[in-house]
């Protein structure tokens, strides 16, 4: 159990209590508000002789206004209730009565039980009052639990404490009520308990993940665990393992490429280490070597400054700026540039365009994507052939394409083309194997899109690149 | 003269070989992809192959295996270098010795002759001793390389009934690796060198254990292996 636990079982455990305490003590403080309303909780009270008899006493010899200060006293007092009710059926002061509570009064009174707390007087000024007092039932029922166990209740001196009939119980703490509060307290630190766990219960799963992950372990997946909750913290768990299973391509990505690039330098290599062999057995063949050597070095170079240019397409952000580019000069300064390779193998660059517009980007990588797609065209297409190289914007985008006169890829070769180092089978190593995934990853960081198709009568190579405005 | 086969896709690579290879005296023909490749390792007219085990149509492995099906012909392969899992594959997979690429052809060529010499000696002490070793359920006949085993015919490649041999000649007591490598290979251990390691695993497999779990060649821990008597 961590520190967190403790804290939300903390917070809980005391805001139950004290939610417990103000409802508790809202519904004491209404309970006695209004518990002369509550009729039907009422009983005769046969034992309020000595309220009554002054009252009887009062109401022969005095006035009602005297009679009615009587009363008064008595209500606020927290007495019995004490009723005078005239010819009328009605109390003196007012208060309602419940009929039934009348009726059995008056029933009693015929009966002649009860003489004491039941009375039928006569004002001096000939008025006939009826003469009763009402208690609580619960009061009268604590009152017996009282007698039975007079140790049970805590602090106070007794039911008839001063008062008779004063609901001294309430001040102290009776047995049940002592019963209550010790298991409010056990069930709101069990509920406390539970609630603190089933919050910081995921947040563990998660700590436990992140070990994992962080301990290299990047096959952690945390949301089947607590897939169950549907909240933030299941949330929480799918946007963790989105995040591994990125890291997790992009790691896998970074080690497929180290892998690739130290085969990609082997085969260089070893025809290094090779020709080096053929020098020593054969120094009449050492000017060949030489020239060999400088062909293998120079390839092992460019590998070189590819692997550089694809690592500074990912690390863009951090390098530059986007800036608005002329696109028709960019597109000029590309053709003509390669054109200078295509002449070598009698090749012509058709390049037609539409209008003239600027677009937000890098220009070096854009340039760089669009000349590798271009020099893979050439290096594809057969001498004498032709390139057309089409530039058209639709609303928000410029769609580029490069259609060669190649032999074309096979269809389920077609997306690989774009990744490090493929080579399709009748493809020799000349080319570094980065052209198009350099490519690739400049157009992505435009957002844009590159796509190859083959033409529809299967002759050449189609590349589509498009890139939002 | 002898006969060798090159199979790897590397056009350059092979021809550079091949240059170097005739003027060491030895007749090279390449194959640049496994199919054709595999058919002619079968044709019974080479003495050793070398195998590259990228190639463009099949791996070196499967081309191992196919080839092992119904020939015994030494294979050197080539292999990436620190790439162990691919070495280790290759060797029980039934390749005679590897040379880690980029190599230098001097290595390639010591490693043939090495390959080439143990063969021939094999031969030449198949010729004048007509020996059969008997070590328990292991019958090895050395005049026509075949063992058996629980009399059982026990498949076996070159170089393991080569390990197997040297163990059974000093059965019960330790054969140190180097020797061992001597006498299968041709070859002295080079340093991280895990072929014994290897071959020798291969051969486990193939005897099984014994009825206690135990298996029939043990491992002496820094010091090399050895095969239970009787």
């Amino acid at each position: 159990m961590g520190r967190l636990f403790w804290k939300f079982f903390l917070a809980f455990w005391l805001t139950l209590i004290v939610v417990a305490i103000i409802v508790g003590t809202g519904v004491r403080l209404r309970h006695n508000s209004t518990h002369h309303n509550h009729i039907e909780d009422y009983r005769l009270d046969h034992r309020a002789g000595i309220f009554i008899t002054p009252a009887a006493s009062i109401a022969e010899q005095s006035d009602i206004a005297t009679l009615k200060r009587y009363l008064n006293d008595i209500d606020q007092s927290r007495g019995p209730t004490l009723y005078a009710v005239d010819a009328k059926d009605q109390d003196i002061l007012g208060r309602d009565i419940e009929p039934a509570i009348l009726i059995e009064a008056k029933k009693q009174f015929e009966l002649g039980h009860h003489q004491n707390t039941i009375r039928q007087v006569t004002t001096p000024l000939n008025q006939n009052l009826f003469l009763f007092a009402v208690v609580p039932e619960h009061f009268t029922a604590r009152c017996k639990s009282n007698k039975q166990i007079p140790k049970a209740s805590h602090g106070s001196a007794g039911p008839f404490n001063g008062k008779p009939g004063g609901p001294g119980g309430l001040i102290g703490l009776p047995a049940d009520l002592f019963l209550l509060i010790t298991v409010g307290i056990i069930a709101s630190l069990f509920f406390s308990g539970i609630l603190a766990w089933y919050f910081t219960k995921p947040i563990r799963h998660l700590r436990n993940a992140f070990t994992a992950v962080s301990a290299g372990n990047l096959d952690t997946r945390i949301s089947a665990t607590m897939y169950h909750r549907k909240d933030e913290l299941s949330e929480l768990g799918i946007n963790f393992d989105d995040m591994v299973s990125k890291l997790q391509n992009l790691i896998t990505g970074q080690q497929q490429l180290l892998h690739d690039v130290s085969h990609e330098l082997r085969s260089p290599l070893a025809r290094m280490q090779a020709a080096i062999g053929i020098a020593q057995q054969q120094p009449e063949k050492r000017q060949e070597t030489f020239s060999r050597l400088e062909r293998e070095t120079q390839r092992i170079s460019d590998l070189i400054g590819e692997l550089l240019m694809l690592s500074q397409v990912e690390n863009t952000d951090n390098l530059q700026t986007k800036q608005a580019i002329d696109f028709a000069e960019l597109m000029a300064e590309i053709i003509e540039d390669t054109r200078y390779e295509a002449d070598e193998k009698n090749i012509t660059i058709n390049y037609t365009t539409g209008s003239d517009f600027s677009l937000m980007g890098y220009e070096e990588l854009l340039r760089r994507a669009i000349e590798n797609v271009i020099r893979n065209a050439i290096k594809f297409s057969p001498p004498a052939s032709t390139i057309f190289v089409t530039v058209k914007q639709f609303d928000q985008h410029v769609i580029l394409t490069v259609a060669d006169q190649g032999p074309g890829v096979a269809g389920e070769d077609l997306s690989n083309i774009f990744q490090p180092f493929f080579r399709t089978k009748n493809q020799d190593d000349e080319s570094s194997g980065l052209g198009l995934a350099i490519a690739l990853r400049a157009v992505e960081k435009h957002n844009g899109v590159i796509a190859a198709t083959n033409q529809d009568d299967g002759k050449g190579l189609i590349v589509m690149i498009n890139l939002p405005l | 003269m002898e006969k060798i086969l090159i199979i790897d896709d590397d056009v350059e690579l092979t021809s550079l070989f091949q240059d170097y290879l005739v003027k060491e005296h030895f007749f090279v023909d390449i194959a640049y992809d496994g199919t054709s490749g595999l058919k002619a390792a079968l044709s019974n007219k080479y003495d050793l192959v070398i195998l590259d085990m990228m190639l463009p149509d099949m791996v070196g492995t499967e081309i191992l295996v196919k080839l092992r099906l119904n020939s015994t012909l030494p294979v050197l392969m080539f292999t990436a270098k620190g790439d162990d899992l691919d070495r280790i594959i290759g060797l029980e997979s039934g390749a005679d010795d590897y040379v880690a690429k980029p190599c230098t052809p001097r290595e390639l060529v010591a490693r043939i002759r090495a390959i080439l010499r143990r063969i021939n000696q094999q031969a030449v002490s198949a010729s004048t001793t007509q020996q059969t070793l008997n070590i328990g359920p292991l019958v090895l006949s050395s005049s026509n390389r075949k063992a058996t085993w629980f009399e059982q015919d026990l498949k076996l490649t070159s170089t393991e009934f080569n390990l197997l041999e040297a163990l059974a000649q000093q059965a019960g007591q330790v054969v140190n690796k180097n020797d061992l490598s001597e006498h299968a290979l041709g070859r002295k251990l080079v340093r991280y060198d895990r072929s014994i390691d290897v071959h020798m695993s291969s051969i486990r497999q193939k005897l099984g254990q014994q009825k206690d779990g135990h298996s029939y060649i043990q491992t002496v821990r820094g010091k090399g292996y050895q095969l239970i008597k009787g």
